[in-house]
C-alpha cells in the first residue's frame, strides 16, 4: 500500500483507510513479507501497551471478527458469551489470523480472557502473554496516579515482566532509543487522530462517524507511522471536502469495540450524524498521550491509568460520566446512542448508569442490542428513524 | 427396591452447622433492628477483616443471593426491581438477586435489606467491583474495592503478594477512617489464624470424598460450607471443622456412605441451582448416584497445594509455611499469602490449558465422569468451564452438561435437567433403582 499523494481527494485517502479495514489480514501479511524476521502480534484489548510491542519491531494489530456465524467457536467459549468475543475466537480457530507470531491480553473483561485462553489452547506454539492490569485506577487531584500507589508499581512490574518476555522470545533487547520512538509515534497518531475528531466539533463535520471510526480503526491494523502519514494527508484534505452531505442530528455513539460500519451507515442514513464515539476502537483509544518520563515504562504504565477508562475499570471513582458529559457538549451531542453488545455485562453495568445520568440532564438516549452474527437491521432502522424523528422535533 | 450397598445415616455435624449459620444471619438482624453498623462485602473479600471491628456484623452480598434464590416469591421481587432499575436479565445473578432484594426493600431474614455502613469488594471478575458500587450508591455509603490479579497458570506476574499486601493493608486503614475506630490488632490476627485452619481443613474434609463409598455427598457439604464461606474467621468454625473431621473419619472407618446405593461417583462442576438441589437429592435416591465436593468450592474456601508428584493435596497454613503471625503487618502478609495461592480464585476464572486441577480432583476422587453446569447466572465462573471440559474428555471421563440459572428461578426447567441427568446416567449404565413414585 502506498502513501497517499498530498493533492488526493479525501474520499480517495479515506478509501484507503476502509481498503485497510476490510482487508486488514492482506495489510498484515503483506508488511510481514516486506521485511525479513518481521513479526506480527493480535492483541485482545485497548489496553495491552502496544508501545512495548512496537518499540520490540512488532506490529502489534487488533484482533476483530469477521460478522459471520462463529459457530466453530461454541466447543470452546460459552454460547452465551458475548459476540464479540466469540467471533474473535472463530477467527483464530478458522485459522484467518495464522500469520500471527504471538496474541497478547490485558486484563479487562472475563470474557475476552476466556477467548484468549481458548485462542493460546489451540494454537499452543504461539507466543503468549497476559498483563494483570489493575482494575482500581485511582488518580489524584491532578489526574494522575500517585508515583508510589501501588497499583501503578505493579502495573510497572507486570510491563517489565512483558518487557523481558518478548526479549527473550526475540532474540535482542528493547532499548529505550526504540521505546521512545515507539512511543513518539504513538504520541503523534493520537494526536493526528484528535485533529481528525476536531472536525466534527463544527457544523459541517466534514467526515461522517463511521469514516472517522475507520480511520480510528485503520490505526489499529497499520503500522503507526505509515497511518500517521495518510492522516495528515487526509487532514490536509478535509476542509475542503465537498462530497460531505448534510449532516443530520448530531449524535453520539457509546459501545465497546464498535466495528459494524453497516450498523454506523444506516445509523447515519436515518437523519443522524455520529459526531463523536465513546468507543474502545475509537475516541477513547486515543484520548491520551504518554507523557515522556526517564522512566520510560513508568510513564507508559501512568498512560494506561490515567486514560480514558472501560466500564470495567472505571472505579474507585467514576471517571467516565464526566468524560462522557464533556464530549456531549463540547461536540453539541443532541443525542446519545448506546450500542450494547448482547451479553456484555460491562456494557449492562454501564448502560444501566449512564442512561439514567443521561435522563437527569435531560439527554436523549437509545440502546441499540447488537449481536455480530445476528444483523437484524429492519427493527433497528425504525428505531433510530424514530429515534432522529423525536431528536428533530425536539430541537426545532 | 435393590438391596442398599452401604450402611448410612445422616450426618451428625449438620445440626451444629445449622446454628452456626443461624449465628452469622442473627448478628445482621441483630445489628439492623437496633441500628448498628453493619458492612456489606462480596463473598471473596477476606474474612478477617470482619474480625479486626468485632463489634460490626457484616452482610455477603453473595450468600444472600443464593438465599433468595431458594425463595420463590422473593426470588421473583428481586429479579422484578433488578429489571426495574434496568439491570439486563443476562447480567449478574449474584448481583441481580442481593442487589435487587435491596432495591425492593427486602431481605431473606425477613424485614428491610440492611442499610451498611460500608462497602468493600475483592473483585475478582468484573462484575463484582461494578455490582458493590451499585450498593454503595443505592445506601449512600463509602466503598472500596481492590483486585485479586490473575494470570495463566505458571506465567507468572508482578509481585503478587505484594501487590495483595499493600492492598490490604490500604483496605484496613480505609475500613478505620470510614467506621471511626482501629483495627483490633490481637482479634485480626487471631482471624487470620482461624482462617488459615479453616481453609486448611476444609481442603482435608472434601477431601474426603476419595473415599468409596463417599461418607458424605454435595448436599451436605453445600450445608457446611457455610462455615469456611460466612464465618471462617472464628474459632468456633475452627472447632467445628475439627468436629466434622473427626466424624467422617469415623463414618470412613465404619464404611458409613452418603449414598447407600452409591453405584455412580460424580463431580458437579460450577455453582448449583441453590433453588433446586433436590434434583440432586432425587438422582442419588433414584440412581445411586453420589455427588461428590464441588471442586470449585474445594479449591476457593480451602488451600491446596501440589506435592511432589504433582497432585494436588491439602495445603498448609502461612505458619506453617514459616510466617509469623504477630501483629497487624504478619496478618497481612499472611493473608497476601494465602489469597496469592488460592487455587480456585485462580483456576475458576482463568481457563489455563497447563493447569490441570479439575482433571486431578476428578482422579484423586475417584469420580466416574462430571456434570457441568452451563449457569446462566454466572459467566466469571463459565470461563474455564469450555477448556475444563475438553481436557475431561480427552482424559476419557465422561462428561455430562445441563443448563440452567443459580439464581433467577424463571430459568430453571426442572424437567429439562432431569432428563439431562437421566440421559447421562443411563449413558454410564446405570438403570433407576426406584421409580419417582415409589
Amino acid at each position: 500500500m502506498t502513501v497517499a499523494r498530498s493533492d488526493a481527494k479525501a474520499s480517495d485517502l479515506l478509501g484507503r483507510f476502509r481498503e485497510v479495514v476490510e482487508g486488514r489480514h492482506a495489510y498484515a501479511k503483506d508488511w510481514k513479507a516486506k521485511g525479513t524476521g518481521r513479526k506480527v502480534f493480535g492483541r485482545f484489548c485497548t489496553y495491552v501497551p502496544e508501545e512495548i510491542l512496537y518499540s520490540a519491531g512488532i506490529l502489534p494489530i487488533r484482533i476483530m471478527g469477521s460478522h459471520e456465524p462463529f459457530d466453530i467457536a461454541d466447543p470452546y467459549i460459552s454460547s452465551w458469551f458475548c459476540g464479540f468475543c466469540r467471533d474473535c475466537l472463530a477467527q483464530g480457530l478458522s485459522g484467518r489470523y495464522d500469520y500471527l507470531d504471538g496474541v497478547v491480553k490485558a486484563r479487562s473483561c472475563s470474557q475476552l480472557r476466556g477467548a484468549y485462553a481458548a485462542w493460546v489452547a489451540s494454537t499452543p506454539n504461539l507466543y503468549h502473554h497476559y498483563i494483570s492490569m489493575p482494575s482500581a485506577l485511582g488518580l489524584n487531584s491532578n489526574g494522575l496516579p500517585d508515583t508510589e500507589d501501588h497499583q501503578l508499581l505493579f502495573l510497572k512490574t507486570e510491563l517489565i515482566r512483558f518487557k523481558e518476555s518478548l526479549e527473550k522470545w526475540m532474540g535482542h533487547s528493547v532499548t529505550e532509543d526504540s521505546l521512545d520512538r515507539a512511543i513518539d509515534a504513538y504520541n503523534v497518531n493520537r494526536r493526528l487522530l484528535r485533529q481528525l475528531y476536531d472536525f466534527r466539533k463544527a457544523d459541517e463535520p466534514k467526515i461522517s462517524g463511521a469514516e472517522a471510526l475507520e480511520v480510528a480503526l485503520a490505526s489499529k491494523l497499520m503500522d503507526k507511522v505509515e497511518h500517521s502519514e495518510l492522516l495528515t494527508d487526509l487532514l490536509a484534505t478535509l476542509s475542503s471536502r465537498e462530497d460531505f452531505g448534510k449532516p443530520g442530528i448530531r449524535v453520539m455513539m457509546m459501545g465497546a469495540e464498535v466495528d459494524d460500519f453497516e450498523l454506523l451507515r444506516l445509523i447515519e442514513s436515518m437523519g443522524c450524524t455520529i459526531v463523536i464515539d465513546e468507543d474502545c476502537n475509537g475516541s477513547r483509544s486515543f484520548w491520551d498521550d504518554i507523557d515522556p518520563l526517564p522512566d520510560r515504562l513508568l510513564a507508559i504504565a501512568i498512560r494506561y491509568m490515567k486514560r480514558i477508562p472501560c466500564p470495567q475499570k472505571d472505579y474507585p471513582t467514576s471517571r467516565r460520566l464526566p468524560h462522557i458529559f464533556r464530549l456531549i457538549e463540547d461536540f453539541r451531542a443532541q443525542g446519545v446512542i448506546l450500542i450494547q453488545q448482547k451479553f456484555c455485562d460491562p456494557w449492562e453495568h454501564e448502560a444501566a448508569d449512564v442512561v439514567p445520568a443521561l435522563a437527569k440532564r435531560g439527554i436523549p438516549s437509545l440502546v441499540v442490542e447488537y449481536d455480530p452474527s445476528v444483523r437484524n437491521w429492519g427493527p433497528l432502522r425504525t428505531r433510530v428513524e424514530a429515534f432522529s424523528e423525536m431528536l428533530d422535533t425536539a430541537f426545532m | 427396591m435393590a438391596t442398599a450397598r452401604y450402611r448410612t445415616k445422616p450426618l451428625e455435624s449438620l445440626g451444629r452447622a445449622r446454628e452456626l449459620t443461624k449465628e452469622y444471619w442473627g448478628s445482621i438482624l441483630k445489628a439492623r433492628d437496633e441500628g448498628s453498623p453493619i458492612i456489606w462485602s462480596e463473598v471473596s473479600t477476606p474474612l478477617p477483616f470482619f474480625a479486626a471491628f468485632p463489634d460490626h456484623a457484616y452482610i455477603l452480598g453473595t450468600v444472600h443471593s443464593n438465599n433468595v434464590a431458594r425463595n420463590d416469591e422473593l426470588c421473583a421481587a428481586a429479579n422484578e426491581a433488578a429489571d426495574t432499575r434496568g439491570l439486563a436479565r443476562d447480567m449478574c445473578g449474584l448481583m441481580r438477586n442481593d442487589f435487587g432484594a435491596a432495591l425492593a426493600g427486602r431481605f431473606y431474614g425477613g424485614g428491610d435489606y440492611p442499610k451498611p455502613s460500608l462497602v468493600l469488594a475483592q473483585t475478582v471478575c468484573e462484575w463484582t467491583g461494578r455490582s458493590a458500587r451499585k450498593v454503595a450508591e443505592f445506601f449512600g455509603v463509602p466503598s472500596l474495592e481492590w483486585m485479586l490479579p490473575l494470570a495463566p497458570y505458571g506465567q507468572g506476574m508482578g509481585d503478587k503478594e505484594k501487590f495483595l499486601a499493600n492492598q490490604y493493608s490500604e483496605v484496613l486503614s480505609f475500613m478505620e477512617r470510614a467506621l471511626g475506630r482501629e483495627v483490633d490488632e490481637e482479634c485480626l490476627v487471631e482471624g487470620v489464624r482461624n482462617l488459615a485452619l479453616v481453609w486448611k481443613m476444609w481442603a482435608e474434609i472434601t477431601d474426603f470424598s476419595k473415599f468409596v463409598p463417599a461418607p458424605v455427598d454435595m448436599l451436605d457439604f453445600l450445608r457446611m460450607q457455610a462455615i469456611p464461606l460466612m464465618v471462617a474467621h472464628k474459632k468456633s468454625s475452627v472447632d467445628f471443622l475439627r468436629e466434622v473431621k473427626a466424624e467422617l473419619q469415623s463414618r470412613v472407618d465404619e464404611r458409613i456412605a452418603a449414598e447407600p446405593n452409591e453405584r455412580l461417583r460424580l463431580l458437579h462442576v460450577g455453582i448449583p441451582p441453590w433453588g433446586f438441589l433436590q434434583l440432586f437429592r432425587d438422582s442419588q435416591r433414584n440412581y445411586g448416584v453420589v455427588w461428590l465436593a464441588i471442586w470449585g468450592y474445594a479449591s476457593s474456601f480451602g488451600s491446596w497445594m501440589p506435592d511432589a508428584n504433582g497432585d494436588l493435596v491439602p495445603g498448609r497454613t502461612p505458619e506453617e509455611q514459616g510466617l509469623p503471625l504477630r501483629n497487624r503487618d504478619d496478618a497481612v502478609r499472611a493473608l497476601a499469602r494465602m489469597f496469592a495461592e488460592l487455587r480456585g480464585a485462580i483456576t475458576l476464572n482463568f481457563p489455563d490449558p497447563n493447569c490441570d486441577d479439575l482433571l486431578k480432583a476428578v482422579k484423586r476422587w475417584k469420580a466416574n465422569g462430571a456434570m457441568f453446569h452451563d449457569n446462566h447466572g454466572c459467566r466469571g465462573l463459565q470461563v474455564a468451564m469450555p477448556l475444563d471440559r475438553w481436557k475431561l474428555e480427552q482424559a476419557g471421563i465422561p462428561v455430562g452438561r445441563y443448563e440452567s440459572n443459580s439464581y433467577d428461578r424463571k430459568e430453571m426447567d426442572e424437567g429439562e435437567v432431569n432428563d439431562a441427568f437421566d440421559r447421562f446416567f443411563e449413558m454410564q449404565g446405570i438403570k433407576q433403582i426406584t421409580k419417582p413414585d415409589q
